[in-house]
């Protein structure tokens, strides 16, 4: 269905992307990634030796801090640190280096929309550019549904306030390493459905369908 | 990696000695002289563009067009050397303090994170990082180089409180400095919103 967006997209076409790492001097890794006027720092620490109280001394620690453009942390930076967090985690091997912590500082310098997937790239490219060891790297992408039913990829500012709802869905960018045995092949190549992370904002029922066609996409 | 295992940034006895003996001589460990600044760049506010695709139908052809950019006010961007600190500011209407009715008010929000200096403990405000708000924002109102004045909209009732905040990327050392250069810098590209009063006490922005 023909879907006009503000800048001229199409549905599924994203905004141009700019990666640049070691910017940074004294960080040990670091990484500015921007998705049109998006754009987001990350610096990466580590390993450093120790660990909180509550974290598992047996494996490596992350520890995420998110700064907002203006203004103190609050609750919505807090969200954004637990997920990152997770979604870290999940692709860092964590056992080569125990009872150490991994800081990965991220630093929002213009917010246009899909700002946590641009976080979340960032992070990545940080965690390459520091050396830290990782399974795979990770790539993530935001993706919203309006209300007639129709899916756009990467909103900006002005388009995330009209939807009614969208998820944010992280994956890997290896097939072969999140798919079970035994998964089904559709015309001779693995069907990609492994995803690290998944958040949805709002409401998206009935929209699964659509949802995942745009995504296989990608 | 054993660089990275220790938190702190630790100069063994021979560089100190070092650095005291050429300093001695005149001599600074980068080159310079004793007077002589690093290299310094300002980067003002971000170019904010919209783009428009024409599409010409009987041949085809996508035609990007530059439809409007505008800078983005109150933003800074300073490097001095491999220092590197960013500077935002934000204007709201508030309430004015009882004793400075008709003068708007000026703050200055800098956090020292873990991203400059992995010394740093996040979630406790640093000494040093509050001695340095404290200079920036002294240097700026003592010397009046805003005028507080010129920012009440409504006397006694609303007033403009300007909010600076600097985000420190990089430490490569003389933090003041660049600190200063981009509270200035962000402060030079910001324009407050036009502000109307309307009817008794309706306001429009």
């Amino acid at each position: 269905m023909e879907v006009d967006r503000a800048d001229g997209r199409n549905p599924n076409q994203l905004r141009p992307l700019a990666c640049s790492c070691s910017i940074l001097h004294r960080a040990h890794g670091s990484a500015s990634w921007s998705q049109g006027d998006t754009k987001v720092l990350a610096a990466v620490y580590g390993p450093k030796a120790g660990t909180k109280k509550n974290e598992n001394p047996e494996k490596a620690s992350i520890e995420v801090i998110w700064k907002p453009r203006t203004g103190q942390i609050g609750k919505p930076e807090k969200e954004y640190e637990i997920i990152l967090k997770r979604t870290l985690q999940s692709i860092c091997i964590l056992t080569i280096n125990p009872n150490t912590t991994t800081s990965v500082i991220i630093q929002v310098v213009h917010d246009d929309g899909a700002l946590l997937p641009c976080a979340i790239n960032a992070a990545c490219a940080a965690l390459v550019d520091a050396g830290i060891p990782m399974k795979h790297l990770a790539v993530a992408i935001c993706c919203c549904s309006a209300e007639s039913g129709y899916c756009i990829l990467d909103p900006t500012k002005l388009e995330e306030q009209k939807m009614k709802g969208f998820a944010y869905l992280v994956f890997p960018n290896s097939i072969l390493s999140v798919l079970p045995e035994g998964s089904s092949l559709v015309q001779g190549e693995p069907m990609e459905h492994g995803i690290i992370t998944s958040v949805t904002h709002g409401a998206m029922s009935g929209n699964l369908s659509t949802l995942r066609v745009s995504v296989s996409h990608l | 990696m054993d660089l990275r295992l220790a938190n702190m940034w630790r100069l063994t006895m021979n560089e100190k000695k070092f650095i005291k003996t050429a300093l001695t001589s005149g001599i600074r460990i980068d080159g310079r002289n004793p007077y002589e600044y690093r290299k310094l760049s300002i980067k003002f506010g971000r170019q904010v563009s919209a783009f428009s695709y024409i599409e010409e139908r009987d041949t085809h052809i996508h035609v990007h067009k530059w439809v409007s950019w505008f800078r983005e006010d109150g933003s800074s961007e300073v490097q001095l050397g491999q220092t590197h600190v960013m500077g935002f500011v934000t204007g709201q209407l508030v309430q004015p303090y009882r004793d400075q009715a008709n003068e708007g008010t000026l703050s200055i929000y800098t956090e020292f994170s873990l991203m400059a200096n992995p010394s740093f403990e996040p979630g406790r405000l640093g000494e040093f990082a509050v001695e340095l708000g404290r200079i920036v924002d002294r240097g700026l109102r003592e010397s009046r180089a805003v005028d507080t004045e010129s920012l009440c909209v409504l006397a006694g009732k609303l007033v403009w409180a300007i909010l600076i905040d600097l985000h420190i990327l990089d430490n490569g050392g003389n933090l003041v400095d660049a600190a200063n250069i981009a509270a200035l810098a962000a402060l030079l590209t910001y324009r407050r919103p036009e502000c109307s009063l309307g009817g008794e006490d309706g306001l429009e922005v």
